[in-house]
C-alpha cells in the first residue's frame, strides 16, 4: 500500500498558546507528510471533518494526530481503514511543562518526529479469523454456579454443555437443608429451591448435561477447543467455544483438626455434617442418637490459621448462624452457642446476623476455645478464653460443630486438563491459596487461560447468592470471547484489538523463551521447540516480542522496528549543549494514564524526558535499550505496573518479567562500557501521578551525576 | 470483673423474664460499649452496663442477681438514647431489677404474682379481701374484747369503736374514720401487713447481700454494713445520682417529689402514731397544725412527683415502660390522690363517697405494705443495700470530689 501521510496539529486546549505551531508544522514535509494542517478545535465536528475529507478526497491513508492523549476522543479519531497514530501534545507536553520554552518546544518536536517515524512503519491490522467457530460454552461443574451459568448461556441463545462429576446435578445444595436469606428483610432462612433449578436445566434443549463425567482434555484455543469428556459410557469428543470453570469447593479435611477433638470425640462434627443431619431431619448426637439440645459452634476451625487454611471462607459465620436457627427451630428450649474470632457477615447478612442474635436461645461471644474435653456420657466440655463475658468460661454441649472452611477444587486437581505447553491447570494458583482467582484488579472472572472464566467458590469463597451473580458474569464473558474470536479481535484487556503476533519462523532458534514466558500459555511447541501460535489464546500484550532475542515477533502496528524507528528519530542534542535526554518506556495501562493525570493536574516535571508507550513493560525488547544508548540517549526509565503478590500488571507477569530482564540489560550496558544506573525500572500505580515529578527529576539528577552518554554524537 | 473461669448455663427463663419486664431488646447488643462510655453514673473500673448486657444475653441469672451495678444504675437512659443497636440498656437494667426482685422473693409465688400482668386482678383482690374480711370480723373482735372498761376511757373508746364499725354506718352520722375502721383495727391490720412485708423483704435482702458477697466481693469488704449505709444516705437523699443523668432530667424532680412525699408521709404517720399511743392524742388534727401541714405537703409532693413521672414515662419514647413501672406509678398516684381525697371528702362532708374513698385508700396502703418486697417499691431497699455493698466492696466508693 502506497502511504499518503497526513499530519494534523491541534492548537486548542492551550497547545497553540504554549508552542510555536508554525515551526512544528514546518517539520511536516521533512518528516514525509504529504498533508500538514493545523486546527484550533480538531476534535470538533469541523476538525474531524477536515481529516475525513482529506482521507476521502486527497487519498490520505496514514494519519498522525498531534493533539490530546489517545485515552480521550478515541471515538472522534477512530478512522477505519486508516493507519492512525496519536501524538500527545496536550497532557504530556503543554499541560506539564513551561509554555513557550525552548525545552518544551523541543519536546513537542521530538514527539512529532517519533509519531511520524512510527506511523511510517505501521501497517493496517488484518484480523486472524478461524473457520468454524464453536458457539457452545462448556460449563465444568453442575452446582448452583454451573447451573446458573449454563442457564444464562442458554437464555442468551447459545448452547451449553455441563460436565458434573457426581451422578446428579445440584452440587453442594443437594446436601443443604435451608439456605441463607436472599431477599429483604434477610431474616429467615429459605428453602434451597435446587430441585427446580435442576429441572430447569434438564428441560432446556440448549443445555446438554453429562453427569458422572469429567473433563479429560481441552486442546485448541477459544472458539475451537477440542474437549474430551470422560463419561461412564466412554470418552465423548466435542467442539467448544469457551469454558466456565465452576467446580466449587471441598470442605477442609477435618481429620487434620484433632486439636478440636474431631475424630477423638464422637460428638464433634463439621458444619457440612451438621447440615446433612438437618437435611435428614434429625439433629442427634452420633454417640447415642439422642437429640442435640445444646449445640456449640466454633468458628474459623482450621481457618485464618497458618497451620491450616490461612484465609477466611467468608460464609461460615452466616452458615453457623443459620445452623443455630436449625437448633432452635426444632426445640424452643434448645441452646446454640457460637464462639468466634470475628463475626463476619458481609453485606446484607448483617441483617441475618441481627435476626439470629435476637433469638433468646442463641448465644454469641468472641473467644478462643482453649480446651475441649468429654465427660462419661459423651458431653463435651469447652473451655473458652478471652470472651466478651469478662473472663474465661466453660460450657457443656451435646454436640460440637466445627465451622470448617472451603478448599477450592483447583487446589490439588488440574480439572481443566488443558493440552497446553505450559501445563494442564491454571498457573499462579498459589497466589490465591489454590482459588482460580486472578488479581487482575478490575478483571473478575479472568483466568490466565484465555476463554476460560472462573465463577463461584472455585474463584473465591462466597455464598449461593454471590455465586449466582458470579455465574451470570462468567457466562457473559464466555459469550463475549466467542464473539470476539469470531471476528479476530482480542479480549480483555486489549478488547477489540485486531492485531496479533506474527512469527518469522525461518529465523527462530527454538530458544523457547516466548513459549515459556507467555503469561497466557498462547504458544505450544512442536517437537523441535518451534513455537506454534494459537492466536485466539493471545491477549496481544507483546511479552513474546519483548522476550525474543531474534526479534522475529511483530504486530502490524507494534514491532521492534516501529519502536526502534521512534527511538532513532529523537533529535539528541550534542554534548556541548548539555541537554540530557531520558527515554521512558511507559506501560500504556497504568503508567501512561498516570502521566495523563499529571498533565491534567498541571504537575510539572523535567522536559528532557521522551516517552514511548508500550503495550506492556514485558514487551520492551532489550534491543530498544541498546538502540537508545547508541543513539546518545543518556538514561532509560522503564515505568510499569506493580508486580509481586499484589500485582497490578494487566498481563499478570509483564512488569515482573521486565524486571527480571534487567539483568540482561545490565549485561548489555557492561558490554557497552556504560553505567548500569542509566537504566532504571519503576513501578507506578495508576493513581500515583503525584510521584511523577520526583521520579523523573530524581532520575535526571542521577544522570547528571553519572554524566552524559559518552556515545553521544557517534 | 472476675478472671475466674465460670461454668455457663444460660437460664432461658430468666432471659424471658428480663425481656418481659422491659428488656425486650437485650439480645440486640453487640458489645460496642457505647453505653458504658456515655454513662455518668457508672464507676470507671469495669463499668456497667456493657458487661451486664452480655450476661443478660447469656442468661447469667446468678451473675446479674448478685451484681450491685444493676442497682447502681438509675435508669437515666443516656445509654439507651445512644445505643447504636437499639438494645435499650436502661430498660434491660430495669428488667433485670424486676426479674431480680421476683427471683429474690420470699415466698416465691409472691414474686410471680407481682410480676405477671395476667395476675394483676388477684394482686389487687388480695388486699381488698383482707380488708373486707377484717371489716366483717369487727363484731367478732368486739365480742372477744373485754367490755368492763370505762366507755370514756382511752381504751374503752378504742374497744367501743368495734361495736359500731363497718359499712353499716354509711352514710349516717358525722364522717368519722374510726366509725368505719377502728383505730385498733387499723393498727392490727397494717402493722401485721407491714411486718409480713418487712420480714419478706429482710429475707430477700439477706439473700441479695450474700450472693453479692459470694460473687462480687473479691476485693474484700471494708468495714461494717451500717456505717456504709449511713455514708450512702446523703447520696440517696440528695438524689445525687439522678442529677448526673443527661437524658430524662425530669425524672429527677419527679422522683425527688415522690421520695420526699413518702418520707414526709412516713414522718407524719410516725408522729401521729406516737402522739396517739404516748399522749392519747386522737385524729383528726386541726387544719393549722404543723403535722397536718406536713401531711398535706407530703400528699401534694407525692401527687405532683407521681404526675411528673407519669408524663415522663408516657412521653419518653426512646425507652419502654413495663407493667412493673406502671404499677408503681398507679400505686404512688393512687396513694396520694386517695389519701388527699380522704381528707377532702371529710372536710366537704361528702357522706355518700366518704367511706368508699377511705376504703380505696386503705387498699392502696395495704398493697404498698404487703407487697413492699415484691413490687417495684422494693427498689428502695435493694438499691440502698446495693449502694451500701458497693461502698463496702470499694466499688462505688470514691469519686475525685469525695477524696478532695
Amino acid at each position: 500500500m502506497e502511504k499518503k501521510f497526513g499530519l494534523y496539529i491541534c492548537t486548542g486546549c492551550g497547545i497553540g498558546e504554549a508552542l510555536d505551531i508554525e515551526k512544528l508544522a514546518n517539520m511536516g514535509p521533512q518528516l514525509g507528510a504529504a498533508v500538514v494542517k493545523t486546527h484550533e478545535f480538531l476534535c470538533g465536528d469541523q476538525g474531524a471533518q477536515m481529516i475525513k475529507s482529506d482521507i476521502q478526497n486527497e487519498g490520505v491513508n496514514t494519519v498522525a494526530i498531534a493533539a490530546c492523549s489517545p485515552r480521550v476522543n478515541f471515538d472522534v479519531f477512530n478512522l477505519p481503514g486508516v493507519i492512525t497514530e496519536r501524538i500527545n501534545l496536550r497532557e504530556h507536553v503543554v499541560w506539564s511543562h513551561t509554555p513557550n520554552d525552548e525545552d518544551t518546544q523541543m519536546l513537542a518536536a521530538d514527539y512529532i518526529r517519533m509519531g511520524s517515524a512510527k506511523v511510517k512503519k505501521m501497517e493496517l491490522p488484518e484480523p486472524h479469523v478461524e473457520d468454524d467457530i464453536s458457539r457452545t460454552v462448556l460449563v465444568i461443574g453442575g452446582g448452583i454456579t454451573g447451573i446458573t451459568a449454563a442457564l444464562g448461556v442458554a437464555k442468551a441463545g447459545y448452547e451449553a454443555v455441563i460436565v458434573e462429576k457426581e451422578p446428579q446435578l445440584g452440587g453442594f445444595m443437594n446436601k443443604m437443608y435451608k439456605k441463607l436469606p436472599t431477599s429483604w428483610p434477610f431474616e429467615k432462612v429459605e428453602e434451597t429451591g435446587i430441585d427446580a433449578k435442576v429441572q430447569e436445566v434438564t428441560s432446556n434443549p440448549n443445555i446438554k448435561v453429562y453427569t458422572s463425567a469429567t473433563v479429560e482434555a481441552i486442546a485448541g484455543q477459544p472458539g475451537k477447543f477440542d474437549v474430551t469428556i470422560g463419561t461412564n459410557g466412554g470418552p465423548v469428543e466435542t467442539q467448544i467455544g469457551s469454558v466456565v470453570l465452576a467446580t466449587g469447593w471441598k470442605p477442609y479435611d477435618a481429620s487434620k483438626l484433632e486439636s478440636y477433638g474431631y475424630g477423638q470425640y464422637p460428638n464433634v462434627v463439621t458444619n457440612v455434617m451438621f447440615e446433612e443431619m438437618a437435611k435428614n431431619g434429625q439433629l442427634t448426637r452420633p454417640s447415642d442418637g439422642r437429640p442435640a439440645k445444646n449445640v456449640a459452634f466454633i468458628q474459623c476451625a482450621g481457618q485464618r490459621d497458618e497451620n491450616h487454611l490461612p484465609y477466611c471462607s467468608s460464609v461460615c459465620c452466616a452458615t453457623s448462624l443459620k445452623q443455630a436457627t436449625y437448633v432452635r427451630e426444632k426445640d424452643p428450649n434448645a441452646k446454640a452457642y457460637i464462639f468466634y474470632k470475628d463475626m463476619r457477615t458481609p453485606g446484607q447478612y448483617e441483617l441475618f446476623y441481627k435476626s439470629a442474635q435476637n433469638d433468646t436461645g442463641i448465644f454469641l461471644t468472641k473467644g478462643n476455645v482453649t480446651n475441649i474435653a468429654e465427660d462419661a456420657s459423651n458431653n463435651l466440655l469447652l473451655e473458652v478464653e478471652d470472651t466478651l463475658l469478662g473472663g474465661p468460661l466453660s460450657v457443656s454441649a451435646d454436640l460440637l460443630v466445627l465451622a470448617t472452611g472451603m478448599v477450592p477444587t483447583t487446589a490439588d486437581e488440574a480439572i481443566l486438563n488443558l493440552q497446553y505447553r505450559q501445563g494442564p491447570g491454571l498457573p499462579d494458583l498459589e497466589l490465591f491459596n489454590g482459588f482460580a482467582d486472578s488479581n487482575f484488579i478490575c478483571f473478575p472472572y479472568e483466568t490466565r487461560r484465555t476463554g476460560v472464566y472462573s465463577a463461584g467458590v472455585v474463584k473465591m469463597p462466597q455464598t449461593i447468592a454471590e455465586s449466582v451473580d458470579d455465574a451470570t458474569g462468567a457466562a457473559l464473558k464466555a459469550i463475549q470471547v466467542i464473539e470476539s474470536v469470531a471476528v479476530g479481535r482480542a479480549v480483555h484487556p486489549r478488547a477489540g484489538d485486531e492485531t496479533y503476533p506474527e512469527f518469522f519462523l525461518q529465523r527462530c532458534t527454538q530458544c523457547k523463551r516466548c513459549t515459556e514466558e507467555c503469561p497466557f500459555g498462547t504458544l505450544d511447541e512442536d517437537e523441535k521447540g518451534t513455537p506454534k501460535p494459537n492466536p485466539n489464546r493471545c491477549r496481544r500484550c507483546g511479552i513474546c516480542l519483548g522476550a525474543c532475542p531474534e526479534r522475529i515477533i511483530s504486530f502490524k502496528n507494534y514491532s521492534i522496528d516501529i519502536v526502534a524507528s521512534a527511538v532513532k528519530s529523537i533529535d539528541v542534542p550534542g554534548e556541548e549543549e548539555n541537554k540530557p535526554r531520558v527515554l521512558a518506556f511507559v506501560c500504556e495501562n497504568d503508567a501512561y494514564p498516570a502521566f495523563d493525570m499529571a498533565g491534567i493536574n498541571h504537575v510539572t516535571y523535567d522536559p528532557n524526558i521522551r516517552m514511548i508507550p508500550v503495550r506492556c513493560l514485558g514487551s520492551v525488547n532489550t534491543v530498544w535499550v541498546a538502540d537508545s544508548l547508541s543513539n546518545g540517549i543518556d538514561g532509560i526509565l522503564m515505568i510499569g505496573c506493580k508486580y509481586g503478590d499484589d500485582y497490578q500488571c494487566h498481563f499478570a507477569k509483564g512488569s515482573e518479567l521486565a524486571s527480571y530482564r534487567m539483568s540482561k540489560v545490565q549485561e548489555t550496558l557492561n558490554r557497552l562500557v556504560l553505567e548500569s544506573d542509566r537504566v532504571q525500572i519503576i513501578q507506578l500505580a495508576i493513581n500515583e501521578y503525584d510521584q511523577i515529578p520526583s521520579i523523573v527529576n530524581g532520575f535526571m539528577e542521577k544522570i547528571q551525576e553519572i554524566g552524559l552518554n559518552p556515545y553521544k554524537g557517534f | 470483673m472476675s478472671e475466674q473461669e465460670f461454668f455457663v448455663e444460660p437460664d432461658l427463663n430468666f432471659i424471658k423474664d428480663v425481656q418481659r419486664a422491659g428488656g425486650g431488646d437485650l439480645k440486640k447488643c453487640f458489645q460496642c460499649a457505647t453505653c458504658s462510655v456515655v454513662c455518668n453514673v457508672t464507676p470507671d473500673d469495669s463499668p456497667f452496663p456493657r458487661k451486664e448486657m452480655i450476661w443478660a444475653q447469656w442468661g447469667q441469672k446468678e451473675k446479674l442477681m448478685s451484681d450491685p451495678d444493676v442497682w447502681l444504675c438509675h435508669q437515666c437512659n443516656d445509654c439507651t438514647a445512644n445505643c447504636p443497636r437499639g438494645a435499650k440498656p436502661g430498660d434491660v437494667f430495669a428488667g433485670i431489677r424486676s426479674a431480680s426482685i421476683k427471683a429474690f422473693a420470699f415466698p416465691k409465688f409472691m414474686g410471680t404474682l407481682l410480676s405477671s400482668p395476667g395476675m394483676a386482678i388477684f394482686a389487687w383482690a388480695i388486699p381488698i379481701v383482707i380488708l373486707l374480711i377484717m371489716i366483717s370480723l369487727f363484731p367478732t373482735i368486739y365480742s372477744i374484747l373485754p367490755h368492763n372498761l370505762d366507755p370514756h376511757s382511752f381504751f374503752g373508746e378504742l374497744v367501743n369503736e368495734f361495736k359500731v364499725a363497718g359499712w353499716g354506718n354509711m352514710p349516717a352520722g358525722p364522717i368519722k374514720w374510726t366509725n368505719f375502721y377502728p383505730e385498733l383495727g387499723i393498727d392490727m391490720t397494717f402493722i401485721t401487713l407491714l411486718t409480713l412485708g418487712i420480714i419478706s423483704l429482710a429475707v430477700g435482702l439477706y439473700r441479695f447481700w450474700n450472693t453479692m458477697k459470694e460473687n462480687h466481693g473479691e476485693m474484700g469488704l471494708m468495714g461494717a454494713p451500717v456505717p456504709n449505709l449511713l455514708a450512702a444516705v446523703p447520696t440517696i437523699f440528695a438524689h445525687k445520682k439522678f442529677m448526673e443523668c443527661d437524658e430524662s432530667k425530669n425524672r429527677y424532680y419527679g422522683h425527688l417529689g415522690v421520695f420526699y412525699g413518702f418520707v414526709g408521709a412516713f414522718v407524719t404517720t410516725a408522729f401521729v402514731a406516737s402522739q396517739f399511743w404516748l399522749l392519747g392524742m386522737k385524729t383528726p388534727y386541726g387544719q393549722i397544725s404543723h403535722v397536718k401541714f406536713l401531711g398535706n405537703l407530703s400528699a401534694a409532693a407525692i401527687i405532683i412527683g407521681g404526675l411528673v413521672l407519669l408524663v415522663q414515662r408516657a412521653t419518653y419514647k426512646k425507652s419502654v415502660s413495663s407493667y412493673f413501672d406502671w404499677t408503681l406509678i398507679v400505686l404512688v398516684l393512687g396513694l396520694g390522690v386517695t389519701g388527699l381525697g380522704t381528707e377532702l371528702v371529710r372536710l366537704a362532708d361528702l357522706k355518700s363517697i366518704a367511706y368508699p374513698t377511705y376504703f380505696i385508700h386503705l387498699t392502696f396502703v395495704a398493697y404498698l405494705f404487703l407487697y413492699l418486697p415484691f413490687s417495684k417499691m422494693a427498689h428502695l431497699a435493694y438499691r440502698s443495700v446495693a449502694m451500701t455493698f458497693a461502698r463496702q466492696a470499694q466499688r462505688d466508693l470514691v469519686s475525685a470530689e469525695e477524696i478532695a
